[in-house]
């Protein structure tokens, strides 16, 4: 009597405990923006899963460890994050709520010695210039050229000029350029030093509420 | 003197000639030990027997059947055969039909649901597994219905029909325990039929068993004094 109830609750205990796994943790970190426009690969922090299911307030959904999808429109997103675990009996689920948005050019600062009267700064086929840029500025104090809020310039992510000149006299001198890929450069600031590197342009972007 | 010898053998020949003894084949549907008895005496064990022309009272017996008892005419020739035909022993058919009722109960409450139990321990295992692989199928095909314009019928039937056999295997294995463990002390209690006959001749008697090596049943002598 007594071998054949042990073999039972032995039978029991392996099952038990092969069943006996860690919860799945739903998590995500890519915090309150996410970029317009662009094709995006976003993946979870997610723990102990066996695989991820996404749920975005536009009526789509994705079955994988990550999401692969482009937010034509910018607005506000909300996407339920459910991480199941082996045989989908447990999940854990997270809902996070986003902001979609192009990136949006903040504003240029300059850092260094000029004698420029005016500095000119061309993204694309916008063009922005400032005088009074003579003297020496400094990280605490550069001179600054403000795009937002009067000027809305969009960061599309695709490969796109940014030339940086001083202008003296009549004529405007070559400083510095550069031809980055958007979709892959994500930096911010982008830096564009001088050729004889007393002068960098630091050019921020923000994403709009 | 030649003369003499020739004569003495001559009729030495023709009184031995003149026994005149039959060879008679004796066929007998009986068991594979046959027992015979000629006007009382045993006779040798075979089935060809040199017996002398006439009226014979015969015994006949082999175990699991009735003792055979008739006459024989045995006519004057070389060899001839006889067929006897033994008619089963009544308590032999008694015996056989206890032992089949015997063995009917020991499969019902000890064979049967140690083999349920057995079944649905050894399934439980694969089933837990495909149950397990068929509900995630479950949790996608419900997610993709939602928003890939797929069915999940398919993978519902399939979770259904596994769930079904998961919850039978464990079902299984705790009935055919339970019913083990229950019925355990009345299998023990259950008495296997004896069948003893007694050899009329000898008055031994004998008991059917099981060659424990080829697992067939033979027949095993009880001598009693």
């Amino acid at each position: 009597m007594m071998k054949y109830a042990s073999l039972l609750i032995v039978t029991f205990l392996v099952f038990a405990l092969s069943s006996c796994e860690k919860r799945p943790e739903a998590c995500l970190d890519f915090g309150d923006y996410l970029e317009a426009g662009d094709n995006l690969i976003i993946e979870s922090c997610s723990k102990n899963y066996e695989f991820l299911t996404w749920e975005f307030n536009d009526n789509r959904g994705y079955i994988g460890d990550l999401f692969e999808r482009q937010f034509e429109l910018e607005g506000n997103y909300q996407v339920k994050l459910t991480a199941y675990s082996d045989g989908g009996y447990r999940s854990d689920e997270l809902t996070h709520e986003f902001r979609a948005s192009y990136r949006y050019i903040d504003r240029f600062e300059i850092i260094g010695e000029s004698d420029y009267s005016a500095f000119i700064v061309d993204f694309k086929n916008d063009r922005w210039s400032l005088g009074i840029a003579t003297g020496i500025f400094l990280e605490d104090a550069p001179f600054v050229i403000n795009v937002l809020p009067n000027d809305t310039a969009r960061i599309a992510p695709t490969s796109v000029n940014l030339d940086f000149y001083g202008r003296r006299a009549f004529s405007n001198v070559p400083l510095g350029k550069s031809n980055l890929n958007y979709h892959i450069f994500k930096d911010n600031p982008v830096v564009v030093t001088s050729e004889d590197g007393k002068l960098e342009l630091r050019m921020y972007w923000k994403f709009l509420d | 003197m030649r003369r003499f010898l020739l004569l003495t053998m001559l009729s030495l020949s023709l009184n031995i000639n003149g026994q005149e003894l039959t060879k008679v084949r004796f066929f007998v549907n009986g068991g594979s030990a046959v027992f015979m008895r000629l006007e009382g005496e045993l006779l040798p064990v075979s089935n060809v027997q040199s017996i002398t022309p006439g009226v014979h009272r015969i015994e006949v017996w082999s175990p699991t059947f009735a003792l055979y008892k008739s006459k024989i005419n045995i006519p004057e020739k070389d060899s001839i055969g006889h067929y006897i035909e033994l008619k089963p022993d009544k308590d032999y058919v008694e015996y056989q039909f206890e032992l089949d009722n015997f063995k009917q109960k020991v499969f019902m409450r000890n064979t049967a649901p140690l083999m349920l139990a057995g079944a649905g321990i050894l399934a439980f295992p694969f089933l837990h597994v495909a149950r397990k692989n068929l509900h995630e199928d479950l949790v996608k095909e419900n997610f993709k219905s939602q928003y890939f314009r797929v069915s999940s019928e398919s993978a519902e039937t399939r979770y259904n029909s596994i769930n079904g056999l998961y919850f039978g295997s464990i079902g299984a294995a705790v009935l055919g325990t339970g019913l083990y463990l229950a019925l355990r002390k009345n299998v023990k209690a259950l008495q296997k039929p004896v069948y003893i006959q007694k050899n009329p001749f000898t008055l031994e008697d004998f008991r059917l068993s099981l060659n424990e090596i080829n697992r067939a049943p033979e027949i095993g002598l009880q001598l009693s004094f």
